[in-house]
């Protein structure tokens, strides 16, 4: 699975104003605050993990202690592997229901 | 799942592994064949300036000691760095050059020609074996074990020795290193008790792991090593007066020996695994190590 445009799903948590880019029309003298992170923010990598965290837990899934990339999900029908490379992810598991064979 | 990620996120379901960061991931009845794409391999190639058409059997010279000062500096030495990056990444699934890539790595701040002309031989070695891949057999068993070994003095510059380690689950290599101690050993053994500390580190760190992926490891990893002195020692404190000025690295592998997170084991050089990892092999030895690591020819499509 990969998620498109990755790094526009991260929520801000500071005030970030930019200039209004090509093609916006806005009065002179305004800029634009930031509602979502952006490419090119220094925050925005940070903002993307996050959010992807705070999503795959409400699933209910937990990062591994050995490797903060990997989440593994824990039914008793068994287990769900989860492994992230910024936006890019493998699943793998055992469970059922989530791999119907 | 995928329904729940995708209604928070705008996603792509690329379906069954097939490509994961630049790793070409082949599916067959027996298991997976993992390969990085010929076509980076023949990019590096015409990037080398190379003309010729020669192939070489294997990646490295025996014997051969490099020196910061063999040869002239080269006047762009960009294309140098550039090609040893690319090889850094390319050992993600070429077990069999990790050990020259790591020599050639040494000397990016200042290559020269002679570092030039070794850096070509691997990739006159990779056009040879272009097509190369690691197997992982389905019904590999899920245990560990692992091989650790050491050169002593091997580096002509500061007389440094080289760990090489390389673990396996059943058939498949999992995880391997050729890297350059941090410390000057007085003896082989004292080299070798360092790779077994670094070996170590890594067992503990993959069984933690495996525990996570729901494989239960609850036996000594068998490590094995070809050097008699270092188990003893690594086992019991033992040889005081060969020992006493070595530091954590004995401590930290008796300690996991007697928590029984691993077992130390003899292996005869001849089988040592791990010596693919610190020094350039003969064609046949070569060989016999890609047979060993599992490495084949991917089949071709359906």
């Amino acid at each position: 699975m990969d998620v498109k445009n990755a790094f526009l799903n991260g929520d801000l948590t500071e005030e970030v104003y930019m200039q209004p880019p090509l093609g916006v029309l806005a009065p002179l003298g305004y800029v634009c605050r930031l509602r979502r992170a952006s490419y090119g923010l220094k925050q925005a990598p940070r903002a993307w993990h996050e959010r992807f965290v705070s999503v795959i837990w409400a699933a209910g899934f937990s990062a591994s202690d050995h490797d903060p990339a990997l989440f593994v999900h824990l039914s008793p029908r068994g287990r769900t592997l989860l492994l992230l490379y910024v936006d890019d992810m493998l699943i793998t598991g055992d469970d059922r229901i989530i791999f119907p064979m | 799942m995928k329904q729940q990620l995708s209604a928070e996120f705008e996603m792509s379901d690329l379906g069954p592994l097939s490509y994961f960061l630049g790793i070409e991931v082949k599916q067959s009845t027996k298991g997976f064949h993992l390969s990085q794409s010929n076509k980076y391999i023949q990019d590096l190639i015409a990037r080398s300036g190379i003309t010729d058409d020669q192939t070489a059997a294997t990646p490295m010279d025996l014997h051969l000691q490099l020196r910061l000062t063999d040869g002239v500096p080269l006047q762009d030495p960009s294309r140098y760095r550039h090609i040893v990056g690319s090889l850094v990444y390319l050992t993600v699934t070429r077990p069999d050059i990790a050990h020259a890539v790591h020599i050639l790595s040494q000397f990016v701040c200042a290559p020269t020609s002679v570092h030039f002309g070794h850096l070509l031989r691997v990739l006159r070695y990779l056009r040879g074996t272009s097509s190369q891949s690691l197997f992982y057999a389905h019904d590999s068993p899920l245990q560990l074990h692992a091989y650790s070994d050491s050169t002593w003095a091997s580096d002509a510059n500061d007389r440094r020795s080289i760990t090489g380690y390389c673990i396996f689950l059943g058939s498949s290599p999992i995880g391997w290193k050729s890297k350059k101690q941090a410390a000057v050993s007085r003896s082989s053994t004292e080299g070798e008790l360092r790779a077994l500390a670094t070996t170590t580190a890594e067992i503990v760190w993959l069984r933690w792991l495996l525990v996570d992926f729901g494989v239960s490891c609850n036996v000594a990893i068998p490590l094995l090593c070809d050097n008699t002195e270092a188990i003893q020692i690594a086992n019991d404190p033992v040889k005081h007066e060969l020992t006493k000025h070595i530091g954590v690295d004995a401590f930290f592998t008796r300690s996991h020996c007697q928590q029984k997170t691993i077992a130390l084991q003899y292996v005869p050089s001849k089988l040592q695994l791990a010596n693919f990892f610190t020094k350039a092999q003969t064609r046949e030895q070569h060989r016999l190590h890609l047979i060993k690591l599992n490495v084949s020819i991917p089949p071709l499509p359906p």
